[in-house]
């Protein structure tokens, strides 16, 4: 994999910035932009020209909207001015692109404005791929989709790996994969399907405890038998609750934490909730559950679990619980190398 | 579960953009949400395996 930081720069270059700047409204939500500033730095510094490509929001709800108000935050971050150019495909976008000057940064349209972009159209991809020569891959938060603007446009254009990326990667990598020398806990909510695809099942294999939330938890109530009313069950609800019943019927009791008393509240139908209350749910009486009209919104982790959780902090985090590595290579039956 | 796990800061990852932007936590965090579960469960990313194969291609 090429990486950008052993790229030798040079002014005049045309690079495409595939960035991730799918960040929340509101005050403390735009740590996926600055991310990509020192890359970013970087290119301009040396004179790059750098087409920012980013997606925020999804075509299909109509929630991807323009994104002006970002390019004026990375110019003030950059202390440069980042022009934002509402297009990303057609020969307004081709003719802004070539007409970019050495070291300058503009964030061309949302790519998701674009209804191909999230399943991959070849035809997006190449406008996209119109608007510069090389592509510097940043947004790890969008790493795993194939999507245009990130492996539609890698197959069309030579890519390097951003520094944003790799410091993911290094990141993650002591949390990554199983290790059986130390104890490791997984806390994972949510509403996307992956979340119980990945999230539930994937890491409850990885991980010595899941402790789920969010709609990943409704799904395996639901999958109890519990009824969960107005409990949000992700993008795919049926399947979704599919697997959690696998997860469910697979699992160890001390491996996955269910709770026994969840708060429940009734939608307003605007996005907020009232009426909270607790609620016990019993394990033994499955016919338990969420009354008409009302939704899981929080629960209380059981003491066991809290002790896990304690075991982490108690000596020192995770280390506390590793133990001398056992012999490992061919023959020894030690644990396999951590990835 | 934070306020629980502050003790532990250097061996607990945040990920995701909406969770790391709205929890109050002042140790290691991903931008990541669905890509570092990805990560994490199978090793790899979509993005990943393509500038691979780019690099092995050209």
């Amino acid at each position: 994999m090429r990486l950008l930081a052993d790229e030798p720069l040079a002014a005049g270059q045309r690079w495409i910035f595939s960035a991730g700047f799918n960040v929340a409204d509101g005050p403390g939500g735009l740590g996926r932009v600055d991310t990509e500033l020192a890359d970013l730095a970087r290119l301009s510094g040396a004179g790059a020209r750098v087409a920012l490509l980013t997606h925020q929001g999804r075509h299909a709800d109509g929630s991807a909207r323009h994104l002006g108000d970002l390019a004026t935050y990375l110019g003030g971050r950059l202390g440069c001015p980042v022009r934002y150019l509402p297009w990303s495909t057609g020969p307004e976008a081709r003719a802004a692109a070539a007409a970019l000057r050495d070291g300058e940064i503009a964030l061309f349209g949302n790519t998701r404005l674009h209804a191909g972009e999230e399943r991959n159209d070849p035809d997006l991809a190449v406008e996209f791929a119109a608007l510069g020569e090389r592509v510097a891959m940043g947004g790890f938060s969008k790493a795993h989709r194939r999507h245009a603007s990130t492996t539609g446009l890698l197959g069309l254009l030579p890519g390097w790996a951003a520094d944003s990326l790799v410091r993911e990667l290094t990141l993650l990598g002591p949390w990554a994969g199983r290790d059986p020398t130390r104890f490791s806990v997984a806390v994972v909510g949510g509403r996307k399907q992956e979340k119980v695809e990945v999230g539930l099942r994937r890491l409850g294999s990885a991980y010595d405890l899941v402790i789920p939330g969010g709609a990943v938890l409704n799904c395996l109530l639901a999958a109890r038998g519990h009824p969960v009313a107005e409990s949000v069950l992700g993008d795919s609800p049926a399947r979704a609750v599919e697997v959690a019943a696998e997860v469910l019927a697979a699992a160890a009791p001390d491996a996955l934490h269910l709770p026994e008393e969840v708060a429940v509240a009734r939608p307003d139908g605007s996005g907020g909730y009232g009426e909270a209350r607790w609620l016990r749910l019993d394990p033994r009486r499955p016919d338990d559950g969420v009354p008409p009209g009302y939704a899981v919104v929080d629960f209380t982790v059981l003491p066991w679990a809290l002790a896990a959780l304690d075991r982490l902090v108690g000596g020192g985090g995770a280390r506390w619980s590793r133990v001398p590595p056992a012999p490992t290579g061919p023959g020894t039956g030690g644990p396999a190398t951590r990835c | 579960m934070l306020t629980r796990l502050a003790g532990a800061r250097d061996d607990v990852v945040l990920l995701g953009g909406d969770t790391v932007a709205e929890l109050p936590w002042s140790g290691p965090t991903s931008t990541g949400g669905g890509s570092a579960l990805r990560y994490l469960a199978e090793g790899g990313c979509a993005v990943l395996d393509a500038l691979r194969d780019d690099d092995d291609g050209r």
